[in-house]
This record gives structure tokens, C-alpha cells and sequence, in this order.
């Protein structure tokens, strides 16, 4: 399969279930918003190391927050129901709670998991909080040197996707960041889907473990990395030079599948040689994302 | 099975009735014949509803009553689901301790409507009697959680001892509203000038209009209370209430009280425009 000329290797992305949860916060401004939200989903590239993924998924205009104000939609994902709960509290508390004119509200309101956020949070007001519930939702005030802090007491969680990606295989570093740019602003605009790595991209893919430090939980994808060309079992075509990956969290199967869409899509341009996908021979998550099947509406 | 029981007021009526048999969860097995033997009260004497209405359609969830029933009392009391829907006035205890789905009145309703109120959703078109959404005389207890709204003015003592839930107002709200509040939440869009919130414990009393703050409360600061925005837009996405766009802008001076009790409540004073 080709697209503008860019080979769709017969692969796939091998993904795996995760928790997940979207948050919405509010503030005066989108500028307040953003600088909530960007703290928020600091340090959130992958549960290898930062405990949990996250990312912004995209502005909301006043008309579609619960208070009438500017917002960001955030996604956060972790591979279980605790943790999520614990990193929301942590993360929502320290980077919230204390930006000023934000209000924390649940974006999964229908669903039927629920988390107890808002509630211990409340604690923080020291006695002196309050709950208002409105349309059968609560919410908790808790008193704050600016005013009041607006955060909702529960919030939903779903089953996710975590682990989605793609490979640009680049003839070099510069054509591979144009593409990868160009597929991570196409993704960006799909709802329910996160890209947690910086930009969206990542450019140390990683494999399983490692071949000389066996402590290692994962180590440098040596398959792809064009400099080990000789020492390992490439799997770069020639004329390869420069490998970048986009890696997608979901809220399900079929947001990740529409995001790839988009992205490889994109990604097709210029400079770029094949699109490909990390997998584990199947071994590592449930969801295998096709590239082909993916891309037959495309191609 | 039909689409919708419609009971229709045959004559005009002299004498109070209390028609607490009419709720829709009721309705919702009954055939024809059954609903219009259902009970009600005049004074002592017992008469059945097929006496007053004209009984049309059976077991639905979803009824309709049209005529003069500004002396029906206790219609939809103790309702827990469905959708109830009063074309004209209506009497006294409308909705009393209703518990769930939908109780629309499409007039003036009486003194005790959403009397203790538990849950779901009494929407008055026209203007409500005293001790709306109110504890029973003597009882420390009002509404303990659901919605009313009333699009007119309200009487007397409005969410006297009220737990949870909340009631708006869009016109004035008359003398004592919030009075014993344990919690909860009167929004009054007009005027509350005649000591509203006495006693009142951890309850909100937001009013637009004018407003005498009771010399028992402590003015603290003037601000934007987030959860207000919430709540405004929730009124105008959800129950189709008219909100003005400045009072999402404006700033409210916050007052704490009754400082004889806990102090915890408050009363919130739209001022302007920020």
C-alpha cells in the first residue's frame, strides 16, 4: 500500500487497555486555563516513569463548560482504577487548586465508574468548604485566599486505550519532524485522544527491557535507530535515516483508530520513505491496530 | 396502554378537595375504570376522582389535568416518577414531598407547594403561595433535595427549614424567604427586601434584585462565586429559565450569617457589573 507515494508496511500497533478520565478545568481566561493545564499534564510522557499519561485534548469555547467560561479538556490515563484516583487528587491538587480564577469539573459524566476527586480534596479547605449540588451533580467550595475553588465531587472513568503509535521512517531528521508535525496537528483536532510525548512526538522509542543493563525496564529501540545500522538487527529500509513515533492514549479503540487515520494521513509527504508500527508479536496488549486496514479508506 | 391520561374538571368546584391519589407512578398501571376509582377528600366525605374528572387514557406515566383546580389540593403529593403536567391554577400542597419526575403547573399555584419536597422537579409557571418548597408547621424540615421553579413571584417564607435542593425564583420572593435553612440553596432573580434568611444555618440565599440584608449577618468580601456560574448556566441550558448575561459577569458582595446560629449560611448580593 502507498500513499502519495509512502509505503503502509503490513504491520500493526500493538496497544493495551488503560483507566482513564478526562478533566475539565476552567479559568477567566484560556491563558489561565492553559497554564492549569499545562502543569497539569507536566511530566506525563509514559507510566514507565511518570506514573501516568496525559495530555490536553482541546479548547473548549465558553458555550461548552459547565460554568460558561473558557476551558481545556485533559486526559489522564494509568493502568489502573487507584492509581488514577491518586494521581488525579495529586496532580489536581498541586497544579489546580493553586493556578488562579480555575474550577475543576468532570468530563465524563455519564459514565458509570466513578472516582471520589472533589471529595477528599474538599479536606484542604479545612473545615470551612461547602457543597452546592446542582442538576444532581456536587460540587465542593472550597475557600481559597482568591476567592473560591469550584471542583466537582466525582468523576468518571472509563476502560481506554493506551499505546496507540506509529513510525515515520524519515530520509532525514528534518523530514521526519515535518511529517511527524504535520500528523500531530491533524490528530490533534480528533476528539478523545491524547498524544503524551513532547509535541506529540517521541523520538527514543524503546523496546522491552534491555540486552546488556537487565534491570532495565525498557532501553533504546536499537531495531530502529539508524546510527546501530550495523550493529543490530535493523529493520530500517536503506536510505532511512531519521525515525520518528506518535504515540496515542484514547478513551477508546475507535478514537485511537481514527487518530491514526489522520495522522499517517498527514505524515505521507515529502522526504518520508514508509510508515510503520511498534508491536510485541501480539504478546503485549489486546487492541492491534492494522495499519492497512486503517488506511484502506485513505489509500 | 395510551400515550397519556388526561383528567378534565367537569364543573367548576366550591369546596376544597385533596386529590393526593393523583400521581403519575400511580397512573402508570391503573386502567380507566381503576383511576377513576381512586379516592379523594372532600372535608370528610370521600368521593371518587371519576365524580369530579373525566377520566381519558390509562396506564401511563405521563398525565395532564385541564380546568380551574384552584381548589384541588395535593395534587401530585408523594409522586416518586413520570410526568404531571396541570394546565391552569392549582390548589394548595401542590407536589407536596414529591420524590421524583416531573410536576409542571401552567398557572398560579398555592400556599405549600414542594412542601417537603424530596426530589425531582416542580416547574410553576405563574406565581407560588406562601411557604413554598417549606417544612409543615411545626416541623423542622423542609425540602430535602430537588428543584423548584417558580416564573413569577413567590409569597410568604419561602424554603422555610430547608435541607437540600434548590428553588429559584424569578420574580420577588415575599417576607422571610430562607427563613431556618439548614442548607440549600433560594435563588431569587427580583427582589427579597423583608428579612430574608433568619435563623438560616449553611443555606444560600442569591438574590439579583434588591435586597435588605438582615442586620444579623457580616458582610465579608465582594467576589465571583464560581459555583453561581454553574448554576446559571445549568437554569438556562437545562430548564429554560431567562438569565441575564451580566449577572455572570457582575460581582456579588457575600454576607455571612445568620451569625446567630452557625453563620455559615450566606446571602449573596448581585451588585453590578464587573
Amino acid at each position: 500500500m502507498n500513499i502519495r507515494g509512502v509505503l503502509i508496511e503490513d504491520t500493526f500497533a500493538e496497544a493495551f487497555g488503560m483507566r482513564g478520565a478526562r478533566v475539565i478545568i476552567t479559568a477567566r481566561d484560556q491563558r489561565w486555563a492553559r497554564e492549569a493545564a499545562h502543569k497539569m499534564t507536566g511530566f506525563a510522557t509514559s507510566v514507565i516513569a511518570c506514573k501516568v499519561e496525559a495530555g490536553i485534548e482541546r479548547e473548549l469555547a465558553p458555550e461548552d463548560t459547565p460554568d460558561g467560561r473558557p476551558g481545556i479538556s485533559v486526559l489522564m490515563f494509568t493502568m489502573d482504577s487507584d492509581s488514577l484516583a491518586k494521581r488525579l487528587i495529586e496532580r489536581i491538587g498541586q497544579t489546580v487548586l493553586t493556578c488562579a480564577t480555575t474550577a475543576c469539573y468532570d468530563g465524563l459524566p455519564n459514565a458509570p465508574d466513578r472516582m471520589s476527586i472533589g471529595k477528599p480534596l474538599r479536606t484542604f479547605g479545612d473545615g470551612f468548604q461547602s457543597s452546592k449540588v446542582i442538576g444532581g451533580r456536587r460540587f465542593w467550595r472550597i475557600p481559597v485566599m482568591e476567592g473560591e475553588f469550584l471542583i466537582e465531587e466525582s468523576f468518571g472513568k472509563v476502560n481506554g486505550v493506551g499505546g496507540g503509535n506509529f513510525l515515520i521512517l524519515a530520509n532525514d531528521a528534518e523530514s521526519a519532524l515535518a511529517a511527524a508535525e504535520a500528523a500531530v496537528d491533524a490528530m490533534r483536532r480528533i476528539p478523545g485522544i491524547v498524544l503524551p510525548f513532547p509535541g506529540g512526538i517521541v523520538r527514543s522509542g524503546s523496546k522491552i527491557g534491555g540486552k546488556r543493563y537487565k534491570s532495565m525496564i525498557a532501553t533504546t529501540n536499537d531495531a530502529f535507530a539508524p546510527t546501530l545500522r550495523a550493529l543490530t538487527a535493523t529493520q530500517l529500509p536503506d536510505g532511512v535515516n531519521a525515525v520518528l513515533e506518535i504515540v496515542i492514549d484514547g478513551v477508546d479503540a475507535d478514537a485511537i483508530t481514527a487518530a491514526m487515520r489522520a495522522g499517517i494521513a498527514a505524515a505521507c509527504r515529502e522526504g518520508v520513505h514508509s510508515v510503520s508500527a511498534g508491536n510485541y508479536g501480539g504478546k503485549l496488549g489486546p487492541h492491534h491496530f492494522h495499519l492497512r486496514e486503517i488506511m484502506a479508506e485513505v489509500a | 396502554m395510551s400515550n397519556a391520561v388526561t383528567l378534565r374538571l367537569r364543573t367548576s368546584l366550591e369546596r376544597r378537595i385533596e386529590a393526593d391519589c393523583i400521581t403519575p407512578d400511580r397512573f402508570a398501571t391503573a386502567s380507566a375504570a381503576e383511576i377513576a376509582h381512586l379516592a379523594m377528600w372532600d372535608g370528610r366525605r370521600q368521593v371518587m376522582l371519576g365524580d369530579v374528572f373525566d377520566v381519558d387514557g390509562e396506564r401511563s406515566t405521563s398525565v395532564r389535568m385541564t380546568g380551574d383546580l384552584a381548589h384541588v389540593d395535593a395534587i401530585g403529593a408523594g409522586m416518586t416518577a413520570g410526568e404531571l403536567v396541570i394546565d391552569g391554577p392549582v390548589g394548595r400542597y401542590v407536589g407536596t414531598r414529591m420524590a421524583g419526575g416531573v410536576l409542571r403547573v401552567l398557572g398560579n399555584a398555592a400556599y405549600g407547594a414542594g412542601l417537603e419536597m424530596a426530589n425531582g422537579l416542580l416547574d410553576i409557571t405563574g406565581d407560588a403561595g406562601d411557604r413554598l418548597g417549606a417544612a409543615r408547621l411545626g416541623a423542622s424540615k423542609g425540602m430535602t433535595g430537588g428543584e423548584i421553579i417558580v416564573r413569577g413571584n413567590a409569597g410568604a417564607e419561602s424554603g422555610t427549614g430547608m435541607r437540600r435542593g434548590t428553588i429559584v425564583i424569578t420574580g420577588t420572593a415575599g417576607p422571610r424567604a430562607g427563613t431556618s435553612m439548614i442548607a440549600g440553596n433560594v435563588i431569587v432573580f427580583g427582589d427579597a427586601d423583608d428579612a430574608p434568611g433568619q435563623f438560616n444555618k449553611r443555606g444560600s440565599i442569591v438574590v439579583f434584585g434588591h435586597v435588605t440584608v438582615p442586620p444579623n449577618y457580616r458582610y465579608v468580601c465582594t467576589y465571583r462565586p464560581p459555583h453561581l456560574a454553574v448554576t446559571l448556566v445549568y437554569l438556562r441550558a437545562r430548564r429554560d429559565v431567562a438569565v441575564n448575561a451580566a449577572w455572570n459577569a457582575g460581582l456579588f458582595r457575600r454576607h455571612s450569617g445568620d451569625m446567630a446560629e452557625v453563620g455559615r449560611g450566606e446571602i449573596l448580593e448581585w451588585r453590578s457589573e464587573a
